[in-house]
């Protein structure tokens, strides 16, 4: 393992970087506060072997993150139960969520709930132990593009339509052979997919990588739910503009500023919590 | 080493160490390597930790002149106990040895 290659762009030391890949390794067997105990004695560890040992001397002893765990695991046989615990909990999760999607309802967003609280969870456990070891990762500059990335889908979805509306006689009936219909229908759908991957890709970062990424989700799944309902409306555009149409085109828009809320006040609780260290072994 | 044995004799070593002396993880890690070198650290830290948590040994936070504070491991009475009647089962142990001629 190359440990004294740091993560691009990121602000941490080799050290903090083994101990936070660690950490995370740790969390899947260990609870969180005996998984805090553990990096202190390693950091104690590292911190007493200053002047002594290198890092890199102190990894060839140690070996990777993945060495380490398969070493504690020998010594505390209960690690090995509280995973298969965790694992048994949320397979069971996994399966009714999908039963229900199966053969109760067709909202495929019942499948995320699992996986979002697993996130969630797990994610708590990462932001814990970023806390303890002070490390920052800097994924701002990504939330941020992200963020931008959506809002634009966003004016562009809704520019699109507001055209449509309004000026119908300048709209071509077909691109080439392709029906209009077919080409903004398809266009809404590429949309959805390419948010629904980063829908998926988020939760798989909450989970694995911090909670910080979750406020993302919640505003990704409000421009998700906008296309949905854009969609929708798109199909009943043959009917006459009545109010209660217009008014139709504006609920598209409240889901996604509802998400937006949603994520600017997770990230507050989450900024909020950070300052405070709430969560700490002393 | 076979893994039930090393697991005993690491108990009671450093059971022993810290009934002589205060220690911090550090250096009973330091002098435990230089008996048991092929031992890794992780091994001892999760025998400290589970003398910890039995009763054995107390952590307590100290500092060496403006060092950085340190846990250091602290034998208790249970823990006295318990090294007692390990060092008891090992001279058994020496003893019916030395009679097998092993």
């Amino acid at each position: 393992m190359n440990i004294s290659k740091m993560k691009r762009g990121s602000m941490i030391s080799p050290k903090q970087e083994y101990l936070h890949r660690l950490g995370k390794c740790l969390l899947l067997f260990f609870p969180v506060k005996q998984v805090l105990e553990i990096l202190s004695d390693y950091q104690e560890y590292v911190s007493a072997g200053k002047e002594e040992e290198s890092m890199e001397h102190m990894v060839k002893q140690w070996g990777t993150p993945g060495h380490v765990l398969r070493a504690l695991l020998e010594e505390s046989p209960e690690a090995k139960r509280y995973f298969y615990k965790w694992l048994a909990f949320w397979g069971m999760s996994m399966l009714l969520a999908l039963t229900v999607l199966l053969f109760v309802s067709q909202d495929i967003f019942l499948i995320l709930i699992p996986v979002f609280v697993f996130g969630f969870l797990h994610g708590q456990g990462q932001l814990i132990i970023e806390n303890h070891l002070l490390i920052k990762t800097d994924c701002s500059k990504r939330i941020f593009a992200a963020y931008v990335f959506l809002t634009l889908i966003v004016v562009l979805l809704e520019a699109r339509i507001q055209y449509l509306v309004k000026s119908p006689d300048r709209v071509s009936s077909h691109i080439g052979s392709i029906p209009m219909g077919f080409v903004i229908d398809g266009e809404y759908v590429f949309f959805q997919f390419i948010i629904l991957l980063m829908i998926v890709w988020m939760v798989k970062k909450a989970a694995a990588v911090s909670i910080r990424y979750l406020p993302d989700v919640a505003y990704a799944l409000g421009v998700m739910l906008f296309t949905v309902n854009v969609r929708n409306c798109l199909h009943s555009m043959n009917i006459l503009m009545t109010e209660e149409v217009q008014m139709e085109f504006l609920f598209p828009v409240i889901y996604c500023g509802i998400g937006l809320v949603i994520a600017a006040a997770f990230k507050l609780y989450l900024s909020l919590m950070g300052r405070r260290r709430l969560w700490t072994h002393r | 080493m076979d893994a039930q044995i090393k697991k005993g004799i690491l108990e009671m070593c450093i059971l022993n160490y810290i009934e002589r002396e205060n220690l911090y993880g550090y250096d009973i890690i330091q002098n435990m390597h230089g008996f048991f070198p092929e031992v890794t650290e992780s091994t001892f830290y999760a025998i400290l930790r589970r003398l910890h948590k039995e009763g054995a040994a107390t952590i307590y936070e100290g500092q060496v002149s403006k060092g950085p504070v340190r846990k250091y491991y602290k034998i208790t009475e249970q823990g006295q106990k318990k090294l007692a009647r390990m060092k008891e089962e090992w001279r058994y142990l020496q003893k019916v040895m030395d009679e097998m001629g092993i």
